[in-house]
């Protein structure tokens, strides 16, 4: 029987009766398993990269100088420590200054995982068994693109010039990620001091690393645990890089229902693709059971046929999905530091199955009627395609599609609300319809021999042309939710930037250096920058109460109140600003009003009139809001 | 073959259509019988009936003694698959399969050996070899029909059904391909029952039965 099967499948494919049903479900699952191989790539990297991403066991980051009792209280549980300090600064070699990343390590650095190093761009890699020597930095590849530079130059930093070593080429805890990845410089702590970057306000970043026996780290953990502050946090592997988590899913949820898009567009054309085939096939069918064909074996044959077909598609799907995941790799490669190791066969096989469901799904119901077909067909063929459950025989394939949604989506709001905007969409379209189908009706009188026959017809097959107009509106509709969906995306993107927006911002200008930075710009006819002065500082009382993070239920609120805000000050408004409530402060007056972005007050509950405490680099500045 | 009180009635919107009224005959083995009357008689629906395609309101028909219409549908098929072959006035050929392909298929739900072989000689035997891997669309309308007369007879039916094989077909081709069926039949000792309202091809049979508002008038 399968070898028949796949007899009756080969000449049906010759014949050209099998390429929409074929080019429907590779398209399904070519996307995919696009969208699935892609993101198993990225994983992948995460998995592999998990246990030196931290550079250690465990990492407490902080936006201030860690106290001595956190290295001292690691030693005494006999755990190894190290540090490190990452900042923003501008990096210089001969006339060009490049924004960098900067990072400075002490002695020990990285606890686990390893730093390699190669002499040239795509040299020979090597691991650093020591962290750079005073005097010397690493930099990345795209600092020594960027600059123009190659070991043994000298690069300016801060006060000081140090001269690069080597080219970082891998290290833990390096920033990757999808759309904040810098140049990166690695220097030595007994270097920073000289350069005078770390002063005052700021925006450094400190970090301290603790490697160990588990049980030790662990119980070091809940140690720090109760010991950290507002501003610090502890990660460990299993916490490691949640931005780099959160994008990716929502990048594997947009991607995903995106190729969901394409998977509804493919089930209609699959549905309307079956419906013809079954049509094209009843006579074959009846000639067969005319031949002693039993209604078993006509559904056998089919069955088998279709799951062949379902297969050999699936598998081209995945072919092309494979292949199509490295377009969108390279696509994506300028927002992906990390090198992405080859994917697993779980996406392909995902890829298959969901193939396999929407074939069966949408075509076991009319390829039943096969099987019922009426062997008087053949010297009757007015006769019609045998009944069956009517609309409610794609229950199997919509429960599929609704399946798949939900799991793409990996949200039952979201995927309710994808599903209930189809459902929507295909009553809406029975209704229209059907209101059109009755109209007609009623101007049938009017109209010419070939507009009544054509009526009559529309109406005899009313059944099947709903379904065929159901499927081509959600297909419409997939494909223009895909096109408003881009297009609303990059207009909601392109909206959040004023048409003023300033193209770079100068960074981190110490008060000395404000006069210089004058001159350079008069001196280039650019015109005088406005520069803002901006403190870092914490939260730290309202109206004298003391806050915590535990104060507040939601989220962004405990957020806000665990990190520190950028402050600034001035005597006159901007004029891009707008009070809401209360009133700006005269120039000049005494300097104890603040004023407070909305939806931050709103947040933390603020009123007008509050007493607003901030921890400025230790010291304590108080303010009254203002909105 | 026998048919006893055959009897098709069609129920309508108000009132009941009687297509076949009691209609009764034998067939012998190796006869060739034709129906004929007038169009609307009820021969394409005896012919659906004797050949298990319909059931009937009431009545029997039997093949070598099994009543058709105690067995169901299945049991049905597999009386047919092992005694019935038959050419239709559209031919039936299925589209997507060549000619050899089409004679094949009968042989091939039977799980016979050799169908290939089998088909290129009835094909052969059907003047049609050089036209054998063409599709039915590349074929006229007297080739599809000796290909259709070509799968008919390759699984060697004991009984032959034809209903209309010349009403498609101009009246030189339809002479051409009624030698061939009787020929064939007459080579292979079956039995044939044919629908036509050719009164020329009706007289090449053993006998007529004819049809006149859903009663036999003449058996």
């Amino acid at each position: 029987m399968i070898a028949l099967a796949l007899k009756l499948l080969w000449r049906d494919w010759r014949a050209g009766e099998l390429t929409l049903l074929f080019a429907a479900i590779v398209i399904a699952v070519g996307s995919l398993t696009t969208v699935g191989f892609f993101t198993d790539r990225v994983r992948l990297a995460l998995t592999l990269q998990s246990n030196q991403l931290l550079g250690a066991d465990l990492s407490i980051v902080s936006d201030r100088p860690f106290t001595n009792e956190f290295a001292a209280e690691a030693q005494t549980r006999h755990l190894q420590v190290t540090s490190a300090l990452r900042f923003p600064s501008m990096v210089t070699r001969g006339g060009d200054s490049l924004l960098s990343d900067v990072k400075v390590v002490a002695p020990g650095y990285p606890l686990r995982g390893e730093v390699r190093l190669a002499d040239t761009l795509f040299g020979q890699n090597r691991v650093a068994h020591a962290i750079p020597e005073r005097g010397t930095v690493w930099v990345d590849d795209r600092m020594l693109t960027r600059l123009n530079v190659k070991p043994g130059d000298a690069l300016g930093v801060g006060k000081i010039r140090l001269r690069i070593a080597a080219l970082v080429t891998q290290e833990p805890d390096s920033v990757i990620g999808f759309l904040n990845s810098a140049p990166h410089l690695i220097m030595n702590e007994a270097d920073v001091a000289a350069t005078g970057l770390v002063q005052s306000g700021s925006r450094v970043r400190y970090r301290l690393y603790v490697a160990g026996d588990t049980a030790a780290v662990d119980a070091y953990r809940q140690w720090a645990d109760a010991h950290i502050g507002a501003g610090q946090n502890i990660e460990g592997i299993r916490d490691a890089r949640p931005e780099i988590r959160s994008a990716l899913e929502r990048a594997e949820r947009f991607l995903g229902l995106a190729a969901l898009v394409s998977v509804v567009l493919s089930a209609a054309a699959i549905a309307l693709a079956a419906r013809r085939f079954v049509r094209r096939h009843l006579d074959g069918c009846a000639v067969m059971r005319c031949m002693g064909a039993r209604q078993a074996l006509i559904v056998s044959l089919y069955f088998t046929h279709f799951l062949a077909l379902a297969t050999i598609a699936g598998i081209a799907g995945c072919a092309i999905g494979y292949l199509a995941q490295f377009a969108l790799a390279t696509w994506l490669g300028s927002f992906l530091a990390v090198a992405l190791p080859w994917p697993g066969l779980a996406p392909g096989w995902q890829g298959l199955a969901a193939g396999v469901l929407l074939l069966l799904g949408f075509a076991l119901p009319p390829m039943m009627s096969l099987g019922r077909v009426s062997t008087l067909r053949v010297l009757r063929r007015d006769l019609g395609v045998p009944g069956g459950a009517g609309i409610f025989g794609y229950a199997l394939g919509l429960s599929v599609i609704c399946a798949m949604v939900l799991w793409q989506a990996r949200d039952l709001r979201l995927g309710a609300y994808v599903l209930g905007g189809f459902l929507a969409a295909a009553g809406v379209s029975v209704l229209v319809v059907l209101a059109v189908l009755h109209l007609l009706s009623r101007v049938r009188a009017d109209g010419g021999v070939s507009f009544r026959y054509g009526l009559a017809n529309l109406r005899r097959h009313a059944l099947g042309n709903t379904i065929q107009v159901v499927a081509l509106a959600l297909g419409m509709m997939a494909l223009l939710t895909l096109t408003l969906i881009r297009g609303d995306l990059l207009h909601s993107w392109q909206a959040t930037l004023r048409p003023d927006a300033p193209n770079r911002f100068i960074v981190s200008i110490q008060p000395d250096q404000v006069q210089a930075l004058n001159a350079f710009f008069a001196a280039h006819g650019v015109g005088q920058p406005e520069l803002f002065p901006m403190v870092r500082g914490r939260l730290t009382a309202v109206n004298g109460r003391a806050v915590s993070s535990a104060d507040y239920n939601e989220d962004r609120a405990k957020r806000l109140i665990d990190r520190e805000f950028n402050l600034s000050w001035g005597d006159h408004m901007q004029p891009d600003n707008r009070i809401v409530a209360g009133k700006w402060w005269p120039a000049g007056s005494g300097g104890d009003e603040l004023s407070v972005e909305e939806g931050i007050a709103r947040t933390l509950d603020l009123k007008l009139g509050d007493r607003l405490t901030y921890d400025v680099a230790g010291s304590t500045s108080h303010g009254r809001g203002n909105f | 073959m026998q048919a006893i009180g055959l009897t098709k009635q069609v129920a309508m919107s108000d009132t009941q259509l009687t297509i076949l009224d009691e209609v009764s005959f034998d067939v012998a083995s190796g006869e060739a019988v034709a129906i004929v009357g007038a169009s609307g008689s009820g021969k394409s629906t005896l012919l659906g009936l004797l050949a298990g395609l319909d059931t009937p309101s009431s009545g029997v028909v039997r093949i070598d003694g099994a009543d058709l219409f105690e067995l169901d549908e299945d049991g049905r098929a597999a009386l047919r698959a092992q005694w019935v072959g038959f050419v239709f006035q559209s031919f039936q050929l299925l589209p997507a399969l060549t000619a050899l392909e089409n004679v094949m298929l009968p042989l091939e739900l039977a799980r016979a050996d050799d169908a290939r072989a089998k088909a290129h000689s009835i094909i052969e035997r059907v003047g049609l070899t050089a036209r054998a891997a063409h599709y039915p669309r590349q074929l006229s309308g007297g080739e599809q029909q000796r290909i259709a007369i070509a799968r008919a007879f390759v699984a060697q039916p004991k009984l032959l059904f034809a209903d209309e094989p010349t009403g498609n077909l101009d009246s030189a081709t339809g002479t051409q391909i009624i030698d061939l069926m009787f020929d064939l039949n007459r080579e292979r000792r079956g039995t044939l029952v044919l629908v036509t309202h050719d009164e020329e091809i009706s007289r090449r049979c053993t006998r007529s039965l004819r049809l006149a508002a859903g009663r036999l008038v003449v058996a």
